[in-house]
């Protein structure tokens, strides 16, 4: 083993030595060495071939390898060399290599693809010079090569595999330049080679249409149509409307098994053309073919979910594709189809084909189905959105159901129907529930926000709403009979159910009150029937938590029928008890979404009773939680804190709040009394257990109550805060006597457990405070002597991130109350994090966002302070707020654009500060704004650079700046010219390869575009396509805000759109003034 | 709606225990709870019946709990599907540290030989808790398994110097205000396990070895809880009177235990609790006012009650009999009948007070 490794080495030698000839059969072993191989010889194996990868010359030992090579792996070790070679340094290859390799590639295609045979066994290896020769044709097609079309279309008509190749070659090139352009060269280019493939199609078209027409050869026929697919979305709309293309293919292609998918996706391609008028009839012909071909294939009455499970891949993705283009179809030109009456049984068909794919269980398939019904159930509805939001009981006699319907309604009332039927029975799950161990070693619940299945069940409810909007009693029956099949056994299982109820909860408030109830009272009952009748804990713990979804769906229901509610929350005090896996939680879940929405009747006394119902729950709280875990009495508490937040008369809260807290407190009380006799009580894994749990107790009363559980926090304030000063002091000496490994011990994580949910208690309540000036004055003082100085004196990894967050916290919340105090919490925190932090870009992550959000909220809200520091704690400032915007991590580097951006803000209102400042940090700023501007891995942050860039050019501009900057230049008149000069010999050090023109060029944009970010945002993006170009980086990520922008401002609108209409917004995603 | 209310406080449940004390006493709630159709008093003979002929390894259930050390094939059996069993077949305990205690149900009726055959025992406001002393480390679990505290005590078995080498099972209520935890029964004392004993005997025992062991009331470093046992008492009205005016503690409730009942699993008739507001209507029992807190607003006349029940039940019943030749058994003739009520509510125009009168009869006619 070693003796071959000591050879492997010294052959490498060989290898890299390029004054001797290669030897091909060393370079095959060393290739399949690394492929088969493994441990220290593959690695060695893959540095040889890495190393000479590499190599600048590496690329003329190409042609020998592919020549002699018998070896298959190692011929794409020789393409990926050249592929490299042309990606990135094609341009500084002289001339005449750039035409030998060109020369050779095609020399190599035409050889290899005109023997059928070949071609079919040299598939992939053939697809790699295709793609090499495409690269090729990216710099050379069509200034050097301005016949490649001709060329190519001349060299089809020779051979048929060749003519099949060349077809591959064409797609491969339109995909380059019309699909993956954005990016990867600069946009006049694009536009140029476009606009050359367009006014040179007819021949390719020609080409195509010959083959079509003629060909029998089925590989040359298929890769053609591949070919045309991509072309279709680009051509122009004459090539596809004013030739007989839609009838080949829907008469030639589609029913041929082997070409029905291609065929498929090129029609889908010519239903999404959105066209003029002019070619109506193309389109209305395109259907009736196209249906009329369908029915033939696929008759009408297939089970085409039985089809699908049973189908091979070729079928089901038939199925796929056939979904795809009825949507598209419809979607674009339903409306044609809709003006001609005749039409209407085949639109009829075509939709029923959807109803059938609708039900096949692919989900991928569903969702494509879904965004056309979705669309369909939403234009149908903003049509004409009131004709049907009456109730039925009060205007059921007055209007015959048709009377008033608009007629497109009428057109799809029967189809609707079966999409509400498809929408109930597939009900996608509402939430999801991960449980996790977190930091601390504790398990807990999290709900899942983004998933698949919740973005589905979001889609479906939009759409399951708009169809009630359109027919409510039709989806009531549907509701009620599938409920009725769960009640008679014929459909009875748990999925079943659970999608049933997710169903029915899904419409809260789509229905109009009076209906709603009635509904409601209806489905309980069945669902308590249905309770009662089956056995077995199982099934009635779902169908229990099922009763509980959909009745804390339903608020207004619940706000309606006090003695219902009450009854509810008792069955779910009873539920809390129920040892039956999952039972407490649905309780406690349900709980709390119940208090949200109802809160307020919780407070009042109802009619019948004579106390609020607030009081009994509070009378029988241990009996209700005595069962629960510590997490489940932590939402408890919160649930009964909202209730608590609705009381508005303040001694009646104050009241509440005292006997709410009382249980916790006694045991609170009971502890620290243990604790003044003798303070080792807090060294005790029990008591500190405890003690977190009643500090997480606390967070949760406070996040519910707000600024009234100050009433609480007054109480146990500063025995807190001496808990936290002797927990840190534990911590401390077991750090100093066992090493920091101590921190993983479970008794000291507890301990910090204790500091960090302090620091989280009282930050949530200064967040939620409304009064600073009291919190400054009672609050703050001891708060900064506990934890500030425990702060600087710990070693690092003992410091508690949260420190910095609530300081910053407090500042946000405080902002000029606690200017005073900024000095004494900069001392403590400052340096000591900063020392964390300088060495690299992630160690500590959290004190490192930390950190940078308290500077953020010093700058921004107390300014005063930082004007008063040090000069040299201000450089300190300074440089860290520098340091911030170089970090990679995002969210630190956009609040370090943030700080500068604001901080530049502030101190322009400074008159005397701002000169002597600008004098000394103006250029440093721009020379570190510059550095990050020119670095791919800051692209994201585009837009505020460019903000600020033009921001620091108008106060040049404008002179606002009036000390001079340039050291020999004393002349505040001359900064424009100084910075200009200072701006180009900068760029010209870091960019050598870029001309002196450029760059100027770059430098007077930079002046004029600075009045309009937007403008000066383009004007730095295409510097930055300037310097990549040569360099060869990938482009893609350029235009990343923009689409980021474009999503976001989509769902704004979508959003407002939305909140009009009664239901579509979930009951408990209201904003918080509509509620309750 | 009051209907819909009715149903939704009286037949959603997911364990069907009779009685059971998280949810509302049957005489005091609101809404009248759907029974088994057995009374209390026959269940309570069947169980001690079917208590003589059990067998049960409770060897090695003290095993699996103090070693924590569970056979996969002890899995818990799927409930019994026959629902004619159910009260009658002796529950088995479930896997690890969860439904390992005997709990009550609600007195509904008082039994006949109350004073003479049953224990009292007052109940602090305290949590309910399984305490395992074993090898040296003593545990505390609630009662769905959650392992909630872990500590060194005097228990046998509690702590790693202790000289006695067996393990201790206690039933407990934790006050978490004081740090104490009363002992309402013991299960298993330093190995001996007296699950299949009599109450009478479990209690001496537990207060003999209490006595036995002084340092489990004081606190210590090895001994950070306390453990006290609670005091039980005859089941006469004057001893219960007397008990409850000089308790020291604010009383939860009074637990019952039948004299005759092994430690069994899970709710059994013959353990049953009042809280100290029902002893005057329940036992007639007068209980001194700062022990009557929390009593529910609502709090109704029990006889007062009956009454009007007896009124409509009478009304009724001739309905019921002019209807049950049409009707069918089983759920079919329970739907017809609720039906049948609402009808009724109508042509009476009653209050929503009958109401929930009607939810009653319409149980005691599913009865017969």
């Amino acid at each position: 083993m070693r003796m071959k490794m000591a050879t492997l080495t010294e052959q490498a030698e060989k290898l890299l030595d390029f004054s001797q000839k290669l030897d091909i059969q060393l370079l095959d072993s060393i290739v399949a060495c690394m492929y088969t191989a493994d441990g220290q010889q593959q690695r060695m194996a893959q540095e040889i071939l890495t190393t000479l990868k590499e190599h600048p010359d590496a690329w003329t030992r190409v042609d020998t390898i592919l020549e002699f090579s018998n070896n298959q792996q190692t011929k794409y070790y020789a393409l990926q060399i050249l592929e490299n070679v042309i990606k990135t340094r094609w341009k500084v290859l002289p001339r005449a290599q750039c035409e030998g390799i060109k020369k050779y590639i095609v020399g190599l295609i035409i050889k290899t693809s005109s023997d059928a045979l070949l071609l079919e066994k040299e598939k992939v290896y053939v697809g790699k010079l295709n793609m090499i020769l495409v690269q090729i044709l990216k710099y050379e097609w069509p200034r050097n090569w301005p016949t490649f079309i001709s060329d190519i279309i001349g060299a089809s008509k020779t051979n048929e595999s060749l003519c099949q190749n060349n077809m591959a070659i064409l797609k491969l090139l339109s995909e380059e330049v019309f699909d993956f352009s954005s990016g990867q060269m600069t946009q006049a280019k694009a536009k140029h080679l476009k606009d050359t493939m367009c006014s040179e199609f007819s021949q390719i078209f020609q080409l195509c249409q010959f083959v079509m027409d003629n060909s029998q050869n089925a590989p040359l026929v298929g890769a053609t149509l591949e070919t045309l697919l991509r072309f279709l979305n680009w051509i122009p709309l004459g090539y596809i409307f004013e030739t007989k293309l839609i009838t080949t293919l829907i008469y030639k292609f589609l029913n041929v098994p082997m070409f029905r998918n291609i065929t498929m996706k090129c029609l889908t391609e010519i239903a999404g053309v959105q066209a003029s008028q002019s070619y109506d009839e193309q389109f209305l012909q395109l259907f009736t073919l196209g249906m009329a071909q369908l029915k033939q294939m696929l008759p009408l009455e297939t089970n085409i979910k039985e089809a699908y499970q049973g189908g091979t891949d070729d079928e089901q993705n038939f199925i796929q594709n056939l979904s795809l283009f009825l949507c598209t179809f419809l979607k674009e030109h339903a409306q044609l189809i809709e003006k001609k009456p005749e039409l209407h049984i085949l639109l009829m068909e075509a939709l029923h084909y959807l109803i059938l794919i609708s039900h096949v269980e692919e989900v991928e398939i569903f969702k494509i189905c879904l965004e056309y019904w979705s669309s369909l159930a939403s234009e149908l509805y903003r049509e004409n959105p009131f004709a049907d939001t009456a109730p039925t009981l009060i205007f059921a006699q007055m209007r015959s159901p048709n009377q008033e319907m608009p007629a497109r309604r009428q057109l799809y009332n029967p189809v609707l129907s079966k999409v509400r039927l498809v929408m109930i029975s597939r009900m996608a799950k509402p939430e999801e529930v991960l449980v996790v161990e977190n930091d601390q070693g504790e398990v807990v619940r999290e709900f899942m926000k983004d998933t698949d299945s919740i973005n589905l069940y979001k889609n479906m409810r939009e759409t399951l709403v708009y169809l009630t909007h359109l027919d409510y009693t039709d989806t009531e029956n549907i509701m009620t009979e599938k409920l009725h099949n769960q009640v008679n056994g014929t459909e009875w299982s748990w999925k079943n159910l659970n999608t049933i109820c997710w169903a029915i909860g899904s419409i809260s408030g789509a229905m109009h009150e009076d209906d709603e109830k009635r509904f409601l009272v209806t489905v309980i009952k069945d669902l308590l029937g249905l309770c009662e009748q089956k056995r077995g804990k199982d099934n009635k713990a779902i169908i229990a938590s099922n009763i509980m979804y959909v009745v804390g769906q339903y608020p207004r229901f619940l706000r309606a029928h006090w003695r219902f509610l009450k009854t509810v929350v008792n069955k779910l005090f009873e539920f809390m008890h129920e040892t039956h896996d999952g039972v407490q939680d649905m309780a406690c879940d349900t709980f709390i979404k119940i208090a949200q929405k109802c809160r307020r009747h919780f407070v009042q006394v109802q009619v019948g009773e004579v106390m609020p119902f607030i009081e009994e729950i509070l009378n029988g709280i241990n009996t209700i939680i005595c069962d629960l875990q510590p997490q489940q009495v932590h939402t408890f508490y919160e649930a009964v804190g909202l209730m608590i937040g609705a009381q508005v008369d303040q001694v009646a809260q104050e009241h509440l709040i005292e006997r709410y807290m009382l249980l916790p407190n006694q045991v609170w009380d009971g502890i620290i009394n243990q604790a003044t006799h003798n303070v080792q009580v807090l060294k005790d894994p029990e008591a500190v257990k405890q003690l977190a749990n009643i500090l997480k107790t606390n967070v949760r009363a406070c996040k519910a109550l707000g600024h009234p559980y100050v009433v609480q926090l007054g109480r146990i304030y500063l025995d807190m805060l001496n808990v936290y000063k002797v927990m840190s002091e534990n911590i401390s000496s077991a750090i100093a006597t066992n090493g920091e490994s101590v921190t993983k011990q479970p008794l000291i994580r507890s301990m910090r457990t204790v500091k960090k949910e302090t620091l989280k208690l009282i930050s949530g309540w200064v967040n939620r405070s409304t009064d600073p000036q009291m919190v400054a004055e009672n609050f703050i003082l001891p708060l900064l002597e506990a934890v500030l100085l425990d702060y600087q004196r710990n070693v690092p990894a003992a410091r508690e991130p949260e420190v910095l967050s609530t300081m910053a916290t407090i500042v946000n919340s405080l902002k000029s109350h606690i200017t005073k105090d900024i000095p004494q919490i900069f001392d403590a925190v400052f340096e000591c994090t900063l020392t964390m932090i300088n060495k690299d870009f992630e160690e500590f992550p959290e004190h490192r966002t930390n950190f940078f959000l308290l500077l953020q909220a010093v700058t921004q809200h107390s300014f005063q302070a930082l004007l008063n520091i040090p000069p040299a704690q201000f450089k300190l400032v300074l440089d860290s707020i520098i340091w911030a915007f170089k970090h990679t991590m995002r969210n630190v580097a956009d609040t370090g654009l943030d700080i500068l951006y604001v901080l530049l803000q502030n101190i322009s209102r400074e008159e005397g500060t701002a000169q002597s400042f600008y004098q000394t940090y103006f250029t440093d700023i721009l020379q570190h704004l510059f550095s990050v501007i020119t670095d791919s891995s800051h692209t994201a942050g585009l837009t505020m650079q460019a903000t600020i860039l033009a921001y620091m050019f108008n106060l040049l501009e404008h002179n606002k700046i009036l000390v001079p900057l340039s050291p020999t230049v004393p002349a505040a008149a001359q900064n424009v010219v100084y910075v200009q000069e200072f701006l180009l010999s900068l760029l010209k050090t870091a960019f050598p390869h870029l001309n002196e023109q450029q760059i100027k060029i770059f430098i007077e944009g930079l002046f004029s575009f600075d009045q309009e970010c937007n403008a000066l945002k383009e004007h730095l993006r295409d510097f930055l396509v300037q310097i990549r170009e040569f360099a060869g980086e990938d482009l893609d990520d350029l235009f990343l805000e923009e689409r980021e922008n474009a999503i976001r401002h989509a769902q704004d609108e979508k959003r407002k759109q939305q909140l009009a209409v009664p239901g579509i917004v979930g009951p408990h995603e209201v904003p918080e003034e509509m509620q309750d | 709606m009051d209907d819909l209310t009715a149903s939704l406080a009286g037949t959603l449940d997911i364990s069907q225990d009779p009685n059971k004390t998280s949810a509302p006493h049957p005489r005091f709630c609101q809404y009248k709870q759907k029974s088994s159709g057995y009374d209390q008093d026959s269940r309570r003979k069947k169980i001690l019946e079917s208590q003589k002929n059990r067998r049960f390894d409770f060897l090695n259930l003290v095993r699996n709990l103090t070693d924590d050390c569970w056979d996969e094939d002890s899995k818990e059996e799927k409930e019994d599907e026959n629902l004619m069993e159910i009260d009658v077949a002796l529950k088995k305990p479930g896997r690890f540290y969860k439904d390992q205690l005997m709990l009550s149900e609600w007195l509904v009726e008082v039994p006949n030989d109350f004073a003479s055959e049953w224990i009292t025992v007052l109940c602090p406001v305290a949590r309910r808790c399984l305490i395992v002393a074993s090898r040296g480390t003593t545990k505390a679990y609630t009662k769905s398994g959650y392992c909630m505290n872990s500590f060194p005590s005097h228990l046998p078995g509690g702590f790693h110097k202790n000289t006695c080498k067996g393990s201790t099972i206690l039933d407990c209520l934790y006050h978490e205000a004081s740090q104490t935890y009363y002992i309402l029964d013991l299960m298993c004392w330093n190995g001996h396990t007296v699950y299949d004993t009599e109450t009478e005997f479990r209690f001496y025992w537990l207060h003999e070895k209490l006595r036995e062991t002084p340092a489990l009331i004081e606190v210590s470093r090895t001994n950070p809880y306390k453990f006290i046992g609670l005091p039980d008492f005859c089941s006469t009205s004057e001893d219960i009177c007397s008990a409850v005016t000089s308790a020291q503690f604010p009383i939860d409730g009074l637990l019952f235990y039948h004299k005759r009942t092994h430690y069994t699993f899970g709710s059994t008739p013959l353990v049953v609790w009042l809280k100290p507001y029902m002893l005057q209507e329940i036992l007639g029992i007068t209980v001194p006012d700062h022990q009557m807190t929390h009593m529910p607003k609502d709090y109704s006349n029990y006889a007062d009650h009956m009454k009007k029940v007896e009124e409509d039940k009478n009304k009724i019943q001739q309905e019921k009999q002019s209807k049950r030749t049409k009707t069918r058994r089983g759920q079919k003739n329970k739907m017809s009948l609720e039906m049948e009520l609402e009808q009724s509510d109508v042509t009476n125009g009653t209050c929503p007070e009958s109401l929930e009168d009607n939810a009653l009869v319409s149980e005691t006619i599913c009865d017969t």
